[in-house]
């Protein structure tokens, strides 16, 4: 069973890990909140006013196939399809679609190990580059934790973390 | 030592709060030690029942939604039979410790429940990392109390950190510095150091204060605890359960990957387990309240 969540009757749609939403009523955003090496991934097509977010954990579902199958909204390369066809079912067009990112920090040591952040940008870039679709902005990196919110009335997205101003992509 | 958090430390800024940490839950070493001499859940339920308090919490969690009882659940046998010895002693353990860990920590950017949350992830995370590691079942059930323990130490660091904030901590999220090498240029010694000082004074078995100790140092001990509890808490901070400032700003030393065995895959595994229980893990979080 996958976790998707259409326009809720609150105005704030939260995402989880392993969790995507999608909306296309402007009075609503959507956040997912404490991203580690977790990536946010926000779409949105300012011509239809259909965003979406999809909050992934693991860059590659061949690692665990069975949860896969569970959940394929865990992984960057079963989720990141799935986010765009429900986004593409609510009427949004690929050619319109702005694509921003956050997320991907790293802890340091052992980094072939673990670097699980850098593994999650780096499965998106492929699978974003196979499909010809560009990330128009990103903030993926670092050591930091952040929280993602896009606006569906203005397709905004903007990024806080404990300490630091907010900014926008 | 013990005089470094009593006079030495300057992050002994609120003594009032010292000597709040350094009362121990007494409920929490008669049953460790109850656990580590002879785990026989009567005896553990006869431990329970002298403590008013921890027995209703524990009949209101058998009785709750999560566990959904056929019939109410009036006794703790019947709630050990109901949701499981191991369930009832993590309880037990959730529930003695929560009231000091329970708390926002401004210094390290932490808002309310942050350091509880992260405590009991990381403790979720270091039970199964043992169980997937095949540890014995002790090893295991040590692993989840130091996992729930580790930060304590921050609990007075804060302290410090809140009235002097430090800007390099603060600036932790820019240059990448190591949240423990800040802690010990300020404050003359770190959380992880701290944290088992405080636990000295419970009078836990030494195992759990030495892997406290080193639980971002693993290689200055031979137990595989502080391992284990090491990367539980990378496994925590990586999912986005680190919180503050300092979030990620630590570094995973190898030595614990060789100590426990572990390899990507499984720590994939731990991630992924970890995301599933997480209705679990908030339940267990929720005791606090």
């Amino acid at each position: 069973m996958m976790n998707v969540v259409r326009c809720s009757s609150e105005n704030r749609i939260v995402v989880g890990i392993g969790e995507m939403a999608l909306c296309d009523e402007e009075n609503r955003e959507i956040v997912t909140f404490s991203l580690g090496s977790c990536l946010g991934i926000s779409i949105y097509d300012p011509v239809m006013k259909v965003g979406g977010m999809l909050h992934v954990l693991l860059p590659d579902s061949t690692i665990q196939k069975d949860r896969a199958a569970v959940n394929p909204l865990m992984f960057v390369d079963t989720g990141v399809p799935r986010l765009f066809r429900a986004a593409y079912s609510m009427g949004a067009v690929k050619e319109n679609i702005i694509v921003k990112v956050a997320g991907g920090a790293d802890m340091r040591g052992a980094r072939n190990i673990f670097n699980i952040g850098e593994r999650n940008f780096q499965s998106l870039q492929n699978i974003l580059r196979r499909n010809n679709v560009n990330i128009h902005k990103q903030e993926v990196g670092g050591s930091i934790s952040r929280t993602m919110n896009l606006n569906i009335a203005t397709g905004k997205v903007s990024i806080n973390s404990p300490g630091m101003q907010n900014r926008f992509l | 030592m013990r005089e470094t958090i009593n006079q030495g430390s300057r992050s002994n800024a609120n003594p009032k709060l010292t000597e709040q940490l350094k009362s121990s839950p007494a409920i929490l070493n008669q049953i460790l030690e109850k656990y580590r001499n002879d785990p026989d859940i009567d005896e553990v339920i006869e431990i329970i029942r002298l403590d008013a308090e921890i027995t209703t919490r524990i009949l209101e969690i058998a009785n709750s939604a999560a566990f959904s009882p056929g019939s109410p659940v009036t006794s703790l046998k019947s709630a050990v039979s109901n949701i499981g010895s191991n369930e009832i002693i993590r309880n037990v353990i959730c529930l003695a410790v929560s009231g000091k860990l329970d708390r926002p920590l401004s210094g390290y950017g932490m808002e309310d429940h942050d350091l509880w949350r992260h405590s009991v992830y990381t403790a979720y995370a270091a039970e199964r990392l043992g169980q997937i590691c095949s540890m014995d079942d002790e090893t295991v059930q040590t692993a989840f109390t130091v996992g729930l323990l580790h930060d304590i130490g921050k609990v007075l660091t804060n302290e410090y950190l809140k009235r002097h904030p430090v800007s390099p901590l603060i600036s932790v999220t820019k240059d990448g510095a190591d949240v423990i090498q800040i802690e010990r240029n300020n404050l003359f010694m770190d959380h992880a150091q701290t944290g088992a000082e405080i636990i000295r004074y419970w009078n836990l078995p030494e195992i759990i204060t030495d892997a406290i100790r080193y639980h971002h140092a693993p290689g200055n001990t031979q137990s595989p605890i502080a391992s284990i509890v090491h990367l539980a808490d990378a496994a925590a901070h990586i999912s986005g359960h680190g919180y503050g400032f300092s979030a990620m700003a630590s570094h995973i030393d190898q030595v614990a990957w060789e100590r426990t065995g572990f390899n990507s895959e499984m720590f994939y595994l731990l991630l992924m387990e970890l995301q599933i229980m997480e209705s679990e893990i908030e339940r267990m979080m929720g005791l606090a309240r």
